[in-house]
């Protein structure tokens, strides 16, 4: 017994860093997106505040190009207004909230956006974000003036999208590789697809409207053993260059959700 | 409490604010970002005793982690850099340097730059293995982790040169 604890008090800073290299890994690998996203919320507080004093300083530096940036949004913007008048009424539905994005990851496996803007801006939980390019991520956690969005290049995230073409659905995820693709799966053999087909959203849900551009096919996969397709997307929005983007307010999204509830509970 | 010990507390608190402040934003248009942050590994003591070192170092990664969202990534770097400290000390400075502090005044540059290069590589070596979300891009990953290393210890040298004038 005392050799035991002898070589316990010897070897203490081994089984130390053991006990302490476990517990990072756990943290690192426990795959309940609650817990997770719980720390990030701790990190929107401490994080948000300093971010945004930083990015008052940088913003000053960027100012050509996000001017050039907001040139071009502008135009696609009102393109889509444009457009939007020769669709049914439902699709008026939707107005936006501009957020300023204020730190933006995505070189690791789960990465966040933390945005500017909270609920005094009107934003709630599950708002979906885009910019004229593109689909964005879906906001998490509102705090008064911060908020933080699951990016969508974040592998706990599935989006429901659909080929513009054909109408068919699937899902869309991020393996984790590339910042500038994302995967969709789920597509059924039926569905005819070649590469340079554009992706939209499928607006099965109250998070994004239906329509609006995710990117187009850059690979697929016709595996014989499934049935279904593996289509690799290229995204139109650079992930890497975050400047405004905007929150989508569905204002019957309370409405649908406990339709849904009330549903799933029959 | 001695009070030696209340520079490192402020280091403690105070580096990773910096870190996300100022130096999260050196990154060039790339993905590099220097963790100046290293510099509270490499100069806590090293006559202190190494378990209480062990778990400031993991308190340390896990406060990085909550200011870069990252979840244990920085708390496994960290740790794993805090437990291998004193076989760089004894391979960089020698078998004698065990009750010595290295100090950034009487330390040559030279010296300091090597055991800072050790500690800068095996942090970013267990950030990146553990970090990495798909290794089908293993090229980039590891060039990732050559420059990031590079570009870290270049700040490293530059704040311990820039500190030494200062002081002298």
């Amino acid at each position: 017994m005392q050799q035991l604890v002898n070589a316990i008090i010897r070897f203490r800073n081994g089984l130390v860093y053991l006990m302490l290299i476990s517990l990072s890994i756990f943290l690192l690998q426990q795959s309940s997106a609650y817990h997770r996203s719980l720390v990030a919320n701790v990190g929107v507080f401490f994080g948000a505040q300093f971010s945004d004093i930083i990015n008052s300083f940088t913003s000053y530096t960027n100012l050509r190009e996000s001017n050039n940036r907001l040139l071009q949004e502008n135009q696609i913007l009102l393109d889509q207004i444009l457009y939007k008048e020769k669709l049914p009424s439902d699709s008026l539905y939707y107005s936006s909230i501009p957020l300023q994005v204020i730190r933006n990851s995505f070189t690791n496996s789960y990465n966040y956006i933390t945005l500017k803007g909270g609920m005094n801006s009107g934003i709630k939980n599950e708002m979906g974000l885009v910019t004229a390019q593109g689909i964005v991520g879906v906001v998490q956690f509102v705090q008064a003036r911060y908020s933080q969005a699951i990016s969508i290049l974040n592998k706990d995230l599935k989006i429901n999208a659909k080929l513009k073409n054909s109408n068919h659905f699937g899902s869309l995820t991020w393996t984790g590789d590339d910042p500038t693709k994302m995967k969709l799966f789920d597509v059924p053999k039926t569905a005819t697809i070649k590469i340079g087909d554009t992706i939209q959203t499928g607006g099965m849900s109250t998070i994004f409207p239906p329509n609006l551009p995710i990117g187009s096919i850059s690979n697929f996969v016709d595996d014989p053993s499934t049935s279904f397709y593996d289509i690799e997307i290229s995204l139109f929005q650079d992930m890497t260059n975050l400047g405004t983007v905007f929150a989508i307010d569905h204002p019957l999204a309370e409405e649908v959700q406990s339709v849904q509830q009330s549903t799933n509970e029959k | 409490m001695k009070s030696r010990s209340y520079p490192f507390i402020a280091y403690f608190f105070l580096l990773p604010i910096l870190q996300v402040m100022v130096f999260d934003q050196f990154d060039l248009g790339t993905q590099l970002v220097p963790h100046v942050t290293l510099l509270f590994l490499i100069f806590y003591p090293t006559d202190a005793d190494q378990t209480f070192y062990l778990f400031a170092a993991f308190l340390y990664g896990l406060y990085l982690d909550i200011l870069h969202s990252t979840m244990g990534l920085q708390a496994a770097a960290c740790v794993t850099a805090a437990f291998l400290r004193p076989f760089i000390i004894t391979s960089v400075f020698g078998k004698n340097h065990g009750y010595v502090n290295i100090r950034l005044q009487q330390t040559p540059l030279l010296a300091l730059s090597a055991y800072s290069l050790n500690i800068v590589l095996i942090h970013h070596m267990v950030f990146y293995v553990f970090g990495v979300s798909s290794w089908s891009q293993w090229l980039w990953v590891i060039r990732q982790f050559i420059f990031e290393s590079l570009y870290t210890l270049l700040y490293l040298i530059a704040i311990m040169f820039l500190l030494r004038k200062n002081k002298q």
